[in-house]
């Protein structure tokens, strides 16, 4: 053999090996299509969930993407670690029932499936909103045609019926499509989505307050218009304030950016199919989609923001999202629709804008199919759900009846919301699920030297800092940021309602959906010794399934 | 009898010591109640790093892309010690040494040789070690990947065996065949079949049982198309054919075992060679199973399966 054929250091046998199947850039696209995708034609209309302000020109909702965006970071650098050393599909299921406790590790990700899910729902309604809107654009740029009646769509329970289920279908048949095909598929759409947010950025720079202002005409309103509705629904722009109420306000508004950035780090959840160097295409792909959240959640809402006009945006945002008088029959002050009101011949511009919004929200819906589908893989392999919700199709190389279920689970939720179950109600209920999943990565990098120091030693991230092991200065950085957040903006609006409304707080019929979190949660509880019984029953001795077989 | 007879099977351990030394604890510590043990194949290593004398007592390698530098014999031991848990073989070598061994081939062939009989070697003396006293059966199988030396080194053991060539009865109601040989595989191994002369030995094999339908076939590769046997597609260059960032998959299993199988219909077959295959099939009324293997990584795949007087009582898929 030619000395050169040989790698330096390593004399390799030639004979069949473990490959594995998702590439450092297919991580990187999954991470990306699994953002809620909503912010490339709504950016601005997240302006107004929360107070705004602007310091040093830089509005309130930037500063905490970025202050979001470094905590993250570290989030991210510990889902790299953690893979390094549990490189297995699954993610934080994984971590969490080897490092801390199996209960935990079942309950963390139970709520995080039973969040994602109402994502999935969340999203079809989005796509459904988002479909009506792209009809609103080409209305502006087509005035007397069949668009311009485009804001009395999908009034009713009927037609939005048919929408949902035409969008579910399309989600249902990317989502069984052959893994070749939907690796395709994903990266292929991703791309497009990308170019529309290039788009939407750089023709932003076209646009200014003036030109806006004067244009809002051709969407049937005016800047005084909104500016003296808003006002009178008790808008106002706020200024840094950094009192208890403004530290809740800030805490919401972050609660808000890590609903966009959400998905960032779910390549570690399909870890075991990643090839080559795990950490180094997992750190990749995580800080990858990262960096592109924090520009989506930043430079790019603040362009828009002050190009559309910072006091126009955040008028209709709130008029939109605490009214039913916002401009055009109720809608966002959706970029695309208000760029094609001032550049009317651009319009073919801002419809793949509108189109790559509608993309990225649709797309998250398969994304997530794969991602429940790897989770509920793990709890199969590990005895906690039955063995027949992780039967591998041969075709598709995935549990395709789990990835059916998250589908029509999700369309269940879209369906709660004919039944008065509202948008941010469904927000609301997931991201509260969603809490030990904020929380349970910190901890699992706190306690890893100490309670599996086997599993740190292949975390390669071993080294020490002030006498801790970095990964421990990973965690606790993680949850001084993630701990307050999540108190303020989700603790804290649960006890201001049990103090407002008592019990009747937790009733079922409450729209805050806390009721049926607890509900969920309490049904994890019960499905987890259920099956802890069954697995007893069954001869298997369930604690040495979470342990490492000791080798000496 | 027991009700049932219980079996615990795994794959394709590749040298790993420290997944080897799990399997040798769980059958110690009786974590699977166990009565019979089962490798169906690949005990050897892929690889020698080479720690290299840099003179003072003092070594470097370059192992999983990091170059490591000892200086103690503690350190020097424990490297070795982390070589071989993943299944490479540490070889202290001078510069010139690695130098002439880089070149020529022979002298390379020859020491993977020596190191992989001697690592099967320790295997069956741990073995004895710590489980000889037991009643368990141990069958240790060599697989298309290992070298013909290892089985004289088996054959030594009283208590280590390699069931190739035998009809073993496991119990009074099931006895068992075994065959490490794969179908051609592109590396060309040591030990490989044409599909028809796969056939022919399955079938002759089968012939000694005295009922082949209470039978286990431990056979190395799976059958063809089953499931079982799925692996990346590779090139003319043996690297995996990837399209738009996806591994192509095919089946790349026995289509000579399969045939076998369908037409003498055991109770259970037992395979490995394909790693990221684990999992369970039917072929008719045969289950089959591959454990996977991620021996390299330090886990222990594997299956147990419980073995009723005339049927599968039940199998679990298990991982340590």
């Amino acid at each position: 053999m030619a000395k050169s054929a040989l790698p330096s250091g390593l004399f390799v046998r030639q004979a069949s090996g473990l490959v594995r199947d998702v590439s450092m850039a297919n991580a990187l696209f999954f991470n990306v299509a699994a953002f809620v995708g909503t912010a490339v034609g709504w950016a601005v209309v997240f302006y107004a969930l929360f107070p705004e302000w602007q310091g040093l020109g830089i509005s309130a909702y930037t500063w905490m993407a970025l202050l979001t965006g470094i905590a993250c970071f570290f989030l991210g650098l510990i889902f790299a670690s953690l893979t390094t050393a549990m490189p297995r599909s699954g993610g934080d299921y994984v971590f969490t029932s080897r490092i801390i406790s199996p209960f935990w590790g079942w309950l963390e990700s139970w709520t995080l499936v039973g969040s994602a899910l109402t994502i999935i729902g969340f999203e079809i309604i989005v796509a459904v909103h988002n479909l009506q809107l792209t009809g609103i654009l080409l209305g502006v740029a087509f005035p007397g045609s069949t668009f311009s009646n485009a804001q009395n769509w999908f009034q009713d329970n009927t037609s939005k019926i048919i929408v949902g289920i035409i969008i579910l279908l399309v989600i249902f048949a990317i989502s069984i499509l052959k893994t070749r095909t939907f690796h395709m598929v994903v990266t292929g759409l991703t791309i497009f989505a990308i170019v529309s947010v290039a788009i939407s950025f750089f023709g932003a720079f076209s646009i200014d307050s003036n030109s806006m202002n004067a244009a809002l005409p051709a969407l049937g309103t005016s800047y005084k218009a909104i500016i003296t509705a808003a006002t009178k629904n008790g808008f106002s722009l706020g200024s840094p304030d950094f009192s208890f109420p403004g530290l809740i306000a800030l805490a919401g508004l972050v609660s808000v950016v890590l609903f966009q950035f959400i998905g960032f780090q779910f390549s570690s959840y399909i870890a075991g199919e990643v090839k080559g160097n795990v950490r180094r295409s997992v750190a990749f792909a995580v800080i990858g989609a990262l960096l592109f959240a924090v520009f989506m959640n930043s430079l790019y809402i603040d362009v828009l923001g002050n190009h559309f006009g910072f006091n126009l945006t955040n008028a209709w945002g709130y008029l939109y999202w605490n009214t039913s008088a916002a401009p055009l029959n109720g809608q966002p002050p959706f970029t695309p629709v208000m760029a094609t009101a001032v550049h009317p011949g651009a319009w073919p511009l801002w419809l793949i804008v509108a189109l790559g919004n509608i993309t990225l929200n649709v797309l998250l819906c398969p994304v997530y199919a794969i991602f429940l589908s790897r989770i509920v893989l793990a709890w199969a392999l590990d005895r906690q759900v039955p063995e027949w919700f992780s039967v591998v199709n041969e075709r598709t190389n995935a549990p395709l009846r789990v990835i059916v279920l998250a589908i029509l689970l999700g369309a269940v939720f879209y369906v709660l919301t004919f039944f008065g179950v509202s948008l941010a109600s469904t927000t609301f209920f997931g991201i509260l699920l969603a809490g030990l999943t904020w929380i349970m990565p910190g901890l699992n990098a706190i306690l890893i030297p100490y309670r599996r120091p086997d599993l740190f030693q292949l975390t390669n991230n071993t080294g020490k800092f002030l006498g801790l092991p970095r990964l421990v200065w990973y965690g606790i950085i993680w949850l001084v940021f993630i701990i307050p957040v999540y108190a303020a903006a989700f603790v804290w609006p649960v006890i201001k309602g049990l103090l407002a409304s008592g019990s009747a707080y937790l009733a079922l019929s409450n729209p805050s959906g806390v009721g049926w979190a607890l509900v969920f949660i309490a049904v994890a509880i019960v499905i987890y010794f259920v099956m802890r019984y069954v697995n007893t029953s069954r001869g298997i001795n369930v604690k040495m399934i979470f342990q490492e077989l000791p080798p000496d | 009898m027991a009700k049932y007879l219980r079996c615990y099977m795994c794959s394709d351990l590749h040298a790993a010591n420290r997944t080897y030394r799990k399997l040798l604890n769980a059958i110690k510590l009786n974590v699977y109640e166990a009565n019979v043990v089962l490798i169906a194949g690949d005990l050897t290593g892929k690889a020698i790093v080479p720690i290299i004398a840099q003179g003072n007592g003092r070594y470097s390698a370059t192992f999983l892309d990091q170059d490591c530098s000892v200086e103690t014999a503690t350190e020097r031991q424990n490297l070795e010690n982390t070589i071989s848990d993943i299944g490479y073989y540490p070889h202290v070598a001078d510069q010139e040494e690695v130098d002439a061994l880089r070149t020529d081939a022979a002298r390379m062939s020859a020491l993977f040789r020596q190191k992989m009989i001697q690592r099967v070697g320790e295997w069956v003396a741990l073995a004895e070690e710590r489980i000889g006293q037991s009643s368990v059966q141990f069958y240790m199988m060599p697989g298309n990947d290992d070298d013909r030396g290892v089985d004289a080194m088996m054959a030594q053991s009283s208590y280590v065996l390699n069931p190739v060539g035998k009809t073993i009865p496991l119990n009074e109601y099931h006895e068992m065949i075994s065959f490490d040989y794969a179908n051609p595989t592109p590396w060309h191994t040591p030990r490989e079949w044409s599909e028809e002369e796969y056939y022919e030995h399955v079938k002759a094999s089968a012939s000694t049982l005295k009922n082949v339908k209470n039978a286990v076939f431990m056979i190395h590769v799976p059958p063809y198309d089953s499931g079982i046997d799925t692996a990346p597609e590779l090139d003319k260059t043996l690297r995996p054919r990837v399209t738009m960032g996806d591994v192509l998959r095919v089946p790349v299993g026995s289509t000579g075992v399969r045939r076998a199988i369908q037409e003498f219909q055991p109770l259970v077959s037992v395979h490995g060679h394909v790693h990221e295959a684990g999992g369970r099939a039917r072929i008719g009324r045969t289950t089959c199973f591959n454990a996977g293997s991620e021996a390299n990584q330090g886990i222990l795949r594997g299956f147990v399966f419980d073995l009723g007087k005339d049927k599968l009582e039940r199998a679990f898929r298990v991982q340590g």
